[in-house]
């Protein structure tokens, strides 16, 4: 049994008095005019009865007579009753969340909370006659506190700010659990009014609030700074965001603005990308609003995790600065692969390439085949053609930044008159796109393209096309080499196992004609190369290669035959798929398909608190996509700082030798000792020459859910308030004089008539008054 | 001077004027685009000297890199696979050997195209239509010839046409076998290769009815188109669509309105 049951008193006889004759009206009416008639016959017969002091003696006897008789026609009773009475409980909740710490004009609000509670210690004593009390810490859960009326002097020794949350709603409804069917005299809650959670962020009572408050039945008084003016605050509360966004595709990002205590002015909201400021927008202040929507539309241009912050200008008079910015990483994934491809002539080989692509729905293909040469017969008519002119400034100026990768099949860029272009594909290139060109007579040396700003992104170089065709083309057929690096590379993969994937090549459909090239350059990797044919420095002649150059990636095929791949292999009976397969290998290589990184890195938590320890998960491949066990693995955790870019930013954590397991995993503990952004960087050497490298970013947060709004909603309380019958008040209230529901009387036995007309006194009375007046008649001699 | 001295002279022309500029040849001779005339039991050989024709023509008129000469060829041959573009011409019944079939279906399923003409004179020959029928539905039994729409992109996939022009005009669409997306087989009634014949010194042969020349002309822009859509497929549809491909596109953030 609680404490609250046997706070009952006593129980203890309560008497009323009833009456259990009289009976139907007529019969009421009857018995009353009857006496009236007894009383007034009584007047007459005495009007000249003297002296008068008989005669008033004599009637007043005869009234009492009748009155008696009276009376016991009504047959009154006593009704007596077993009652006792069952004591409620008051409830105080003292908020002990830790933005109770925050200022509040000279003091702080924990300070002013504990001076009501001292204050009221007396108060809240002297009501134990009819109330017990109970105290609650109010934070994430409610917290039981010692009986502070009693021992006041312990107020300032348990009402601390340190809960990291406030859970208002909740807490009233772990009230009502914890007091289920019994009786509460009143809540008086103390708080900022800062409810962290969402049910309080929307301050309307749900359904799920209404019914709590009708099991507690209860008037809630809130004492509270929240609504108050003068409280200088400006928050970012809320950063909508989709956790993805597609490269390229303009998104959009929501921020709610939270400011209190500026009513004029503007508030400069930024928007950055990895600490890089992308815009801006100003908010104008109105004295009529304290939230404030802010809607950005960006275009992601990296793809990968990108670190996003939302920072609201802040103030010198703020009383919390940290909540003006609030950061989240979103993924930026591609929706589709953008492909230009640009085409000399039309030829079987662009036919292929161009069906391949066309027929994916993952590719958004451009194509632009130059369909007329200098040679033609041109036709007199555009209107009777469907020709169009070839957009090279449009395409190379201004468009090609927005695609993934260009195509330049057997095009020769002369005869178009965009040379001035070709600086912008390299650069292109360089800033992250890819390049493949394809062989043809129109292409490398052929095309004219020896000294060009493109060589230096391919992954050959090429020999000047001064002395014909012959020094720049051959034209016999050839059976293309597997290199030893293309045994390795995703690209050249046309089966998991390496054993089959060497038989596949060894088989491989002879190719026809080769562009000639200088030599490839020191940096590239030459896949396939010719059985033959050899470069300057008697190496054999790339037949395909590829490079990384800066952000991007380039791919040289020096020969516009691959489609003997799909068409003369299956007539022999060979599998038309490798064909498919190189290309698409090509192609998820050169826009660097994640899925085709060696080191992979996967941060487990997007957002760790500081004090937490972050989990990341390496994962690494050989080159044939075997776990890599075993794997001598160099990890670096970087904290990044204001205006640091992927790889720059604080050492904080560096494993130089660490080593995967036995299914190529390492685990990784980071600790996160401050706020930032946490680059987790693992390299290994799982290509020869090559360092594969795998990066996943978190944000490491501060961000306390106790300083998200850190000013009051009294909204919230305002509505608890009307909802319960009780008030909201300031700190500075006398409580004095709250209602608070009385105790609840309880009929704890069956009730009982004690009838008092019943009884032998009666008798005697009205015998009593009878014989008295026939003594005085008598003696008067009225008889 | 007839129109194709015309166009001679004037290719000429143009040639001096881009004198020192690279020609566009393919790098191997297999690599250049073959017409290949089909040799089958029955009366193949009608309308000769029409592939020479066409692939002198898309020479002058296109940047394609044709071959000097069509390849006669059998369907089991390997030199089918020398070219995706091929013509199977006739004016009678016939019928391929279970060999030729499966060969032809196999060019098709990889990736051929196949012209077929019927070369009827006064109409189109109900043998030659019989045969390729059935021939086609034993092959695709479960594709159906199909009338080809006059928005195909095959009427602009370089000439802007209305109807498919022969040496006669007996129909004014062609019929078309597709293999997923692509019409891997086109029957034409209107005797294509009749308005492209011609004999050993160059003359054309037939004189197309009811058009005369300006109907051999249409003839040759449908000879075109039907090498360009061989060759580029559905490129032109993409350029229906390029204003939305590269201005309508949302990475570009419109200014608020």
């Amino acid at each position: 049994m609680t404490p609250a049951l046997l706070a009952a008193l006593e129980p203890t006889t309560e008497r009323t008095l009833t009456f259990l004759g009289g009976g139907e009206p007529w019969l009421n009416v009857l018995v009353w005019a009857v006496g009236a008639l007894v009383v007034a016959l009584t007047v007459w017969n005495h009007r000249r009865l003297l002296p008068v002091r008989r005669r008033v003696g004599m009637i007043a006897l005869r009234v009492a007579l009748v009155a008696v008789l009276l009376l016991i026609f009504y047959q009154p009773a006593f009704l007596e009753e077993r009652v006792a009475v069952n004591k409620n409980t008051v409830v105080v909740l003292a908020d002990v969340s830790e933005s109770m710490g925050l200022p509040h004009g000279p003091t702080t609000r924990v300070e002013l909370e504990r001076k009501l509670l001292e204050r009221v210690a007396p108060w809240l004593d002297g009501l134990r006659d009819d109330h017990e009390l109970a105290f609650f810490g109010l934070g994430e859960h409610l917290g039981d506190l010692p009986d502070l009326a009693a021992e006041p002097a312990q107020v300032r020794d348990v009402i601390d700010a340190e809960a990291d949350q406030t859970r208002i709603v909740q807490a009233l409804g772990e009230l009502r659990d914890r007091f289920r069917n019994q009786e509460l005299g009143g809540v008086l809650l103390l708080t900022d009014g800062i409810d962290t959670s969402v049910d309080g962020r929307r301050a309307t009572l749900g359904l799920d609030t209404q019914a709590v408050l009708r099991d507690l039945d209860a008037p809630i008084y809130s004492f509270t700074t929240a609504g108050d003016e003068g409280t200088k605050d400006i928050s970012v509360s809320h950063v909508a965001y989709n956790n993805f966004a597609f490269l390229l595709n303009a998104t959009s990002l929501d921020a709610t603005i939270e400011v209190h205590g500026y009513v004029d002015g503007t508030v400069p909201v930024h928007l950055t990308e990895n600490s890089q400021l992308v815009a801006t927008q100003n908010i104008q202040l109105s004295p009529l609003e304290h939230t404030y929507k802010v809607h950005f539309d960006f275009v992601p241009k990296k793809l990968g995790k990108q670190v996003f912050g939302v920072e609201a200008g802040s103030r010198p008079d703020e009383i919390y600065a940290k909540n003006n910015r609030e950061q989240v990483i979103i993924n930026i994934v591609r929706d589709k692969i953008r492909v230009v491809q640009v085409v000399g002539q039309p030829s079987w080989d662009e036919r292929y390439l161009r069906n391949l692509l066309k027929e994916n729905p993952s590719v958004d293909l451009v194509s632009f085949f130059i369909l007329v040469n200098r040679f033609n017969v041109r036709p007199l008519s555009r209107t009777e053609t469907s020709l169009i002119p070839f957009p090279t400034h449009d395409l190379f100026a201004e468009e090609l930044g927005g695609f993934d990768l260009l195509i330049m099949q057997n095009f020769n860029y002369g005869p178009y008159g965009m040379r001035q272009y070709l600086p912008n594909i390299a650069q292109f290139v360089r800033d992250g796109g890819a390049v493949v060109m394809i062989g043809g007579p129109l292409s490398f040396s052929a095309g004219a393209y020896y000294g060009t700003p493109i060589t230096d992104v391919l992954p050959v170089e090429i020999p000047p096309a001064f002395g014909g065709d012959e020094e720049t083309l051959d034209t016999a057929p050839f059976q293309p080499q597997l290199t030893e690096s293309g045994r390795f590379h995703p690209i050249t993969r046309l089966a998991l196992e390496p054993a089959t994937n060497r038989a596949i090549w060894s088989d491989i459909t002879p190719l026809e004609g080769q562009n000639l090239m200088t030599r490839a350059r020191p940096d590239a990797v030459t896949l396939l190369e010719h059985p033959t044919l050899k470069t300057a420095d008697g190496t054999p002649q790339p037949v395909v290669a590829v490079r990384e150059v800066g952000e991007g990636r380039s791919m040289a095929v020096a020969t516009d035959s691959t489609w003997h791949w799909a068409f003369k292999a299956g007539s022999v009976g060979k599998d038309p798929q490798n064909y498919e397969s190189f290309w698409w290998n090509a192609i998820r290589w050169l826009i660097k398909d994640p899925e085709l990184d060696l080191v992979k890195v996967k941060v487990l938590e997007e957002s760790v608190p500081v004090g937490d320890k972050a989990q990341a998960l390496v994962t690494v491949f050989r080159p044939d996509y075997r776990p890599a066990a075993n794997q001598e693995v160099t990890v670096v955790v970087r904290r990044r700082g204001a205006g640091d870019g992927p790889g720059e930013g604080e050492e904080i954590l560096r494993l130089p030798d660490a080593r995967t397991d036995a299914s190529g995993e390492l685990r990784v503990d980071v600790p996160v000792d401050a706020a930032g952004i946490y680059e987790v960087d693992a390299t290994a050497h799982v290509v020869t020459g090559r360092t594969a490298q795998g990066m996943d970013l978190f944000v490491g947060s501060d961000t306390n859910p106790e300083y998200d709004r850190v000013v009051g909603d009294a909204r919230l309380l305002q509505n608890l308030a009307q909802a319960s019958q009780g008030a909201v008040l300031g700190f500075d209230a006398d409580p004095t004089q709250l209602a608070l529901k009385e105790p609840q009387v309880i009929r704890v036995k069956s009730r009982q008539h004690k009838e008092l007309w019943n009884a032998w006194w009666v008798l005697l009375l009205v015998g009593g008054l009878f014989g008295f007046e026939w003594w005085l008649r008598r003696r008067y001699g009225y008889l | 001077m007839n129109r194709r001295q015309f166009l001679l002279r004037v290719a000429a022309a143009g040639a001096l004027v881009a004198a020192g500029g690279p020609a566009a040849r393919a790098i191997g001779p297999g690599q250049r685009t073959t017409i290949l005339r089909i040799r089958y039991k029955g009366n193949w050989s009608v309308n000769r000297g029409a592939g020479v024709a066409l692939g002198e023509e898309l020479r002058l008129r296109t940047s394609v890199d044709m071959a000097d000469a069509p390849v006669t060829v059998d369907l089991t041959s390997a030199r089918m696979y020398d070219s995706l573009f091929a013509i199977l011409a006739g004016d009678e019944a016939f019928s391929f050997t279970d060999e030729e079939r499966e060969a032809l279906k196999r060019w098709l399923g990889l990736g051929g195209f196949l012209l077929v003409d019927n070369t009827g004179q006064t109409a189109p020959s109900p043998g030659f239509d019989k045969s390729i029928r059935r021939e086609l539905q034993k092959m695709f039994p479960q594709t159906p010839l199909t009338r080809v729409s006059p928005d195909h992109v095959l009427y602009r996939s370089f000439y802007r046409l209305d109807y498919p022009a022969g040496r006669a005009i007996h129909k004014p669409y062609v019929e078309g076998l597709a293999i997923g997306k692509r019409y891997a087989v086109l029957v034409d009634a209107n005797d294509f290769t009749g308005a492209l014949a011609r004999d050993e010194v160059g003359r054309y042969t037939n004189q197309p009815t009811p058009g005369g020349e300006n109907q051999r002309e249409m003839a040759i822009r449908f000879g075109v188109n039907l090498m360009l859509y061989a060759s580029c497929l559905h490129y032109k549809d993409d350029q229906v669509h390029l204003d939305y491909l590269l201005h309508s596109r949302k990475w570009k953030i419109r200014p608020p309105q």
